[in-house]
């Protein structure tokens, strides 16, 4: 499976265009992160609890939109785009998106 | 009163350990974002069109930052008289390069040199909490590229530009399928297999001085089916 950002890949042929593909997942900080974190918010610096949450779930919203693109028969997925918003107070929702196409 | 102690110990403790951090971080930023100075960033989608690929995948980078309490306070009061929020533009300022540079990171690890169609995003993560603006997190990401070899390169040009017509110099004819050859070059050059494998018992042999480089790739991929080694030679 190819992830790419670009929207052709040179030396590959796309054979066929699938659609669009899509992730999301909604996360929340737990208390001990949370109590941590505003104590940074005194101190100032990296969340690095934060970081750690939103990697894990950004990782988790691609690897929904890699299996959506495997059940469709693609082979890559090009154009990838990611947003984050912040549902409620605590919980942030990231959101992964592309276009699936099968490559030769 | 205890609540003026309070605020005022929050104040002095953001202050010192907000100017430690941020000290700390500038310094490490400008460390690393030497040390990846040599990946290029590249925010156009298309692809130039001589770039030889070998490999390409998707780097992100992420980082959440928050200012401290004293740069909060001094924003608030920034934002009675407004103007610029000098503290905030630092912040947004260091977390876009972090997330820059944790980006550059995973491609330099994984061997790329350069990474085209960069998006930065910024979001603010703690929406609805009163004044407290403070963190946010910022993400980087694109397209990394492993190049191919300067060689494949130069034979792209080469084949696209200088040379369309050469010769085929056949180095090695295996004995199984000497005669199979020898009618199917006899069949292409309209002469006798027998003046072939005359031809043939001297290797190397060389063979037709202006041949078109397509019809030789064809010619060649024949022989190569059959075990001959042997390569195309540019006028």
């Amino acid at each position: 499976m190819i992830l790419t950002n670009i929207e052709t890949i040179p030396g590959k042929e796309i054979v066929r265009h699938l659609g669009l593909v899509q992730g999301s997942t909604v996360r929340a900080k737990h208390v001990g992160r949370d109590i941590m974190a505003g104590l940074k918010n005194v101190f100032g610096g990296e969340l690095k609890g934060y970081t750690e949450l939103l990697q894990e779930s950004r990782k988790e919203a691609t690897e929904r939109m890699v299996r959506q693109a495997e059940a469709v028969g693609a082979n890559a997925v090009l154009n990838i785009r990611y947003s984050t918003s912040s549902v409620t107070q605590g919980a942030a929702e990231i959101f992964a998106y592309g276009t699936a196409v099968e490559l030769r | 009163m205890s609540e003026l102690v309070v605020f005022l110990v929050l104040l002095i403790l953001g202050y010192g350990f907000g100017r430690f951090a941020e000290t700390m971080s500038y310094n490490s930023i400008r460390k690393r974002e030497e040390e990846f100075g040599k990946i290029i960033l590249v925010a156009a989608k298309t692809l130039p069109a001589d770039l030889v690929i070998r490999e390409t995948f998707l780097v992100t980078g992420s980082v959440v930052v928050s200012v401290d309490y004293f740069k909060r306070f001094l924003a608030t009061l920034r934002s009675i008289i407004g103007g610029r929020m000098i503290s905030f533009e630092t912040l947004l300022d260091r977390g876009r390069r972090e997330a820059v540079l944790r980006m550059k990171q995973e491609a330099g690890d994984k061997g790329a040199t350069m990474i085209f169609n960069v998006k930065i995003e910024t979001s603010s993560i703690s929406k609805g909490q009163g004044s407290s603006i403070g963190s946010v997190e910022v993400l980087a990401y694109g397209a990394a590229i492993v190049r191919g070899e300067e060689r494949d390169i130069k034979e792209r040009i080469d084949r696209k530009t200088v040379s369309t017509t050469g010769s085929l110099v056949i180095t090695h004819v295996p004995e199984a399928t000497r005669k199979k050859v020898c009618q199917y070059l006899a069949k292409l050059s309209k002469t006798s297999p027998e003046k072939i494998d005359a031809k043939l018992s001297k290797l190397p042999v060389t063979l037709a001085k202006n041949m078109e480089r397509d019809r030789a790739e064809k010619i060649m991929a024949q022989l190569k089916q059959a075990a001959v080694e042997v390569r195309f030679e540019a006028k």
